[in-house]
Parts: C-alpha cells; sequence; structure tokens
C-alpha cells in the first residue's frame, strides 16, 4: 500500500465527521440541558417525581412496559385558529362585521354570538388570523387569533404539543419507547383517572378498557376473599367476591404513572390556550331547551 | 488526476528497491511487474458526489433548526416557534417592568415575589393588595412607601417600612413595574397605566411621611 497514512486520514476524519454531527454536537447542545423555571408559574420544569414515582419508573422498566409503549408525543405542525373571546356589548355591528368577512351567515351571527367564546375558523395562517382577528375586536369585544397544533398524536389526546427534549430530564434511563402496541404515555398523568382506576387497569385492563392488548399485571396484586359489608380496595369490582390489594410496586407503578404529563408550555413547544369562559354570564341561559 | 498508466514505481520515493525479490520468475515480459495504476474519476462518480452533497446540504438547512437545541421538528426555527405566541397583554410594558423591578423591588420582594420575613417584605405574589382590580392603593404605595403593619394573604407583617419611590421613578416606570408585578408569579390584573399614575400622583401630592394601611383604606376602589 502506498499511500497507507493518506489513506488512514481520509477514513479518520470521514468517521471522526460524523461522530462529531451525530453524537458529539447534541451532546454540546443538550448533553447539559437545566432544568427551567416556568416564568409564568414560577414553578420549576420538569416536577421532581415523588420517590414511589421514581420507583415506579424502576418497576415500569423492569416490566418492559416500554415495549409496548411510547412515552413521545408528536407534531406535525401548527396553525392558527380564530376565535371569539368576547361578544362585547354592540352585537349588531360584531355580527354585521362577521357577515361581511364571510365567517358566519347572517342567519348563524347572532346565534355564533351568543356561543362565545366560540371558534370560528380553523387551519388558518398567522398573518390571515391575526388580521381577521384585528377587524373583530373593537372597543370590547375581543377576537383572537388562537395556535393550534397538528398531527395524529395530538388528535388522539395523548398530548397538547410536541414531546421535547427537557420533557426526559428527570428520567433515567430515558424510557422513550419505539414502538406503540398500546397508547403513547408521555401525558398519561394528565388525562388518567386516578390511581385507583390506574391499578384496576393494571389488574383486569380488559375490564377498564374493552378490547385492550395489555396482558393483566396480578401477579402485582394479592386477592383475599371479601368479608361481607367490606368495601374492595380497587374500584370497577375486578374481582367479583374478592379484594384485590396492590402490592407496593403496584402503587409505585401507578404513582409514576400518574406522574407522566408533559403538556407544560415551554417557550420551545408552545401549548394551544383558547380563550376560557371569564366569569359566568349574567344575562339569561343563551340555549333554551326546545318545545 | 496523474497521468494514466504511469507505474507506480515511478512516482514518489524514487531510489527505493523494488520489494519484489529479483529471483521472482516473471510474468509475461521480462521487465514488467504488477502495478497499481490511477485512473481518472469517472465524471459520473463525481455528479453523484456533488448531487449528494447538495441533498446533504439542503436536509441540514432543511431540518437542522439552525443548529438550535431548542428548535425541534416540525418547527424550522426559534423565531418562527416566537412568532405562534403572540405577545399577551402589554408585553413590552411588562418587559421594561421587569427590569425596574430587578433594579429596585427584588432585594426586598425578593426574585420570587415571595418577600422576605427577614427584610418584612411581604409577598407580591397572590397578595389581595395587588391583585386589586382598581391600582388606586398599590399607586399609592409605591409613590409614598409604606409604615406600619400590613394584613397580605392572611398574615400579618410587622412594622416594616417601604421607601417612597415617588421622587427616584417617574408615573411610565411606576405603571410598568405595577403592571409587571400583576403579572408575573402566577398573578393576573389588569395593566395599570401612566396617566392614572399621574391623576393619583398629583391627588396625594400634599401626603405628608409614609402612607399607613389606615390611610390606604380611605381610598375606595372602583369595580
Amino acid at each position: 500500500m502506498n499511500n497507507g497514512p493518506l489513506l488512514f486520514l481520509g477514513i479518520f476524519a470521514s468517521v471522526a465527521t460524523s461522530f462529531w454531527m451525530l453524537l458529539f454536537a447534541p451532546q454540546v447542545q443538550i448533553g447539559r440541558q437545566q432544568a427551567s423555571v416556568i416564568e409564568l408559574t414560577g414553578e420549576r420544569y420538569p416536577a421532581v417525581r415523588s420517590g414511589a414515582a421514581s420507583q415506579g419508573a424502576e418497576v415500569y422498566r423492569s416490566l418492559g412496559c416500554v415495549e409496548c409503549h411510547s412515552q413521545q408525543v408528536r407534531q406535525t405542525g401548527a396553525n392558527f385558529e380564530l376565535w371569539l373571546a368576547e361578544p362585547g356589548t354592540n352585537r349588531p355591528v360584531l355580527a354585521a362585521t362577521l357577515v361581511r368577512l364571510n365567517l358566519a351567515s347572517a342567519v348563524e351571527a347572532d346565534k355564533l354570538l351568543e356561543k362565545a367564546p366560540v371558534k370560528l375558523r380553523s387551519a388558518l395562517g398567522s398573518i390571515e388570523a391575526r388580521m381577521l382577528a384585528a377587524q373583530l375586536t373593537n372597543d370590547d369585544a375581543k377576537a383572537e387569533a388562537v395556535l393550534a397544533t397538528l398531527g395524529p398524536d395530538i388528535q388522539r389526546g395523548w398530548g397538547k404539543r410536541l414531546t421535547v427534549t427537557q420533557d426526559y430530564l428527570g428520567d433515567y434511563p430515558v424510557q422513550i419507547g419505539n414502538l406503540r402496541v398500546g397508547p403513547d404515555l408521555a401525558n398519561y398523568g394528565a388525562r388518567s383517572p386516578g390511581a385507583g382506576v390506574i391499578l384496576a387497569h393494571l389488574y383486569a385492563p380488559q375490564k377498564t378498557m374493552p378490547g385492550s392488548m395489555m396482558p393483566p399485571y396480578r401477579f402485582l396484586f394479592t386477592t383475599r376473599r371479601i368479608n361481607q359489608g367490606e368495601k374492595p380496595t380497587l374500584p370497577l369490582d375486578v374481582a367479583p367476591g374478592y379484594d384485590v390489594v396492590p402490592s407496593p410496586e403496584a402503587e409505585s407503578l401507578a404513582a409514576y404513572l400518574g406522574s407522566l404529563r408533559a403538556e407544560t408550555p415551554l417557550p420551545e413547544a408552545p401549548v394551544p390556550a383558547p380563550p376560557t369562559k371569564a366569569a359566568p354570564a349574567t344575562n339569561a341561559p343563551a340555549a333554551t331547551p326546545a318545545p | 488526476m496523474t497521468k494514466p498508466n504511469q507505474p507506480s514505481s515511478q512516482r514518489g520515493k524514487a531510489g527505493k528497491p523494488s520489494p519484489v525479490p529479483a529471483t521472482r520468475p516473471a510474468s509475461g515480459s521480462a521487465d514488467s511487474e504488477p502495478s497499481v495504476q490511477r485512473n481518472p474519476v469517472p465524471p459520473l462518480l463525481v455528479l453523484l458526489l456533488a448531487g449528494v452533497m447538495y441533498w446533504g446540504s439542503m436536509y441540514v438547512i432543511e431540518f437542522g433548526g439552525e443548529a438550535d437545541a431548542r428548535v425541534h421538528y416540525p418547527y424550522p426555527s426559534y423565531k418562527y416557534i416566537e412568532g405562534l405566541v403572540p405577545p399577551k397583554g402589554d408585553a413590552a410594558a411588562i418587559a421594561k417592568g421587569q427590569a425596574v423591578y430587578a433594579q429596585i423591588c427584588m432585594g426586598c420582594h425578593q426574585a420570587d415575589g415571595n418577600g422576605a420575613t427577614a427584610q418584612n417584605a411581604p409577598p407580591l405574589a397572590g397578595s389581595e393588595w395587588v391583585l386589586a382590580k382598581d391600582p388606586a392603593r398599590i399607586i399609592r404605595i409605591v409613590l409614598h412607601g409604606l409604615s406600619g403593619p400590613i394584613k397580605v394573604k392572611d398574615k400579618d407583617w410587622g412594622a416594616g417600612q417601604m421607601v417612597a419611590w415617588k421622587d427616584a421613578l417617574d408615573n411610565e416606570q411606576i405603571a410598568s413595574v405595577l403592571t409587571y408585578v400583576r403579572n408575573s408569579w402566577g398573578n393576573k390584573a389588569p395593566v395599570v397605566n401612566a396617566e392614572f399614575v399621574k391623576t393619583v400622583r398629583e391627588e396625594t401630592k400634599d401626603h405628608p411621611g409614609y402612607m399607613t394601611v389606615a390611610d390606604l383604606e380611605k381610598v375606595t376602589l372602583k369595580e
């Protein structure tokens, strides 16, 4: 071989470049990322897990939950919705504006104003939505261009925004998963109905979620015959006639699952905030039941 | 590219003896020995390489997020993300107020707005004095200072004293710092405008010394 050193340098350079790009650059960028303080609420994000929940993470790991559940919400894009937040007092003018801007037909406009806050349009560009909002906002009526996050995961209700690196700061190892046999759990704590139902689901998945493919984790519980007049520990009567008592592992796993939430608005991942009704309406109820 | 068909032994390191032993039986003609030849790189390969490099740089430009760690797919850049969130309320005044707060108020009321017992500084976060819809009382506190006990969030704060800021801060600064305080740490209250601070300043021009809770309670708040 005549050009050994040159060949070696060439191979070294290509390997070093790809190493730098794929491993070292991300390490430099996010390797030392710190938990941040949410400016609006003053809370630390991500919140520190309780002792039970961090033990539950180990149970989650040992049971191999990660084989079937991912913990990452994906987003495919973002656009804007036009919301009417407050109709204000000068309703005839606002209704006329709505008709003029083709946002409602003349018949519907009044009803639409009654329903405020109401979504008028979706799938708008930022400039378009803000211009429409500016035209609808007058002295006391208020319209807003509201961010909407898009994607199948968000449509399924698995989260309100994409998952970002910061969401995993408290996790070691990061159990992000790569297969979705079951639903994504990145926000399970935010949508779950409470520890009792989580435990019932672990004991008898098909009872709480008919058609579920999840195997029951009965070895995490002990059963004993229930006495007359005694109330079972778990809701939904998962084992009729028996009381199902969760073991510490099951309790901590439920605590971990309840602690999974990645919905806090972050600077790098904004969360849609549609306007809400500020105060209960003082005038007559908007909808009267039809006779 | 060097000339083709040039025997390798003639390049570079000229005087080096041939590694092939002389006793080796010659193949073909007596003088020739197997040698590596240099051929020009096929133009098609160069073209392919250029194409791959072009595609690669386009990919990095489109999905690289401008090499900003805060940018995740599908967002193209951090600027784009910032544009998604419209500044709520009077964002400019809040930013200005934050600067004033850091300079003047933070020493006692702390960065988190929770006050400090050591300095006798009551909390601003969640304080009913701060959050009153009508800022008439809190403007008076900033203008003239406050002396004596005050009850904040169901806790009695002792005889601390807050300095009067009417000479150090102008109406605009007081309005912006109050707007910041009323819209930080979970607080949410209407913005304070400089015009109103000016009227209050005129009204209380002749007030002697510090405000007290008794003075403040004489001010009726508009709902």
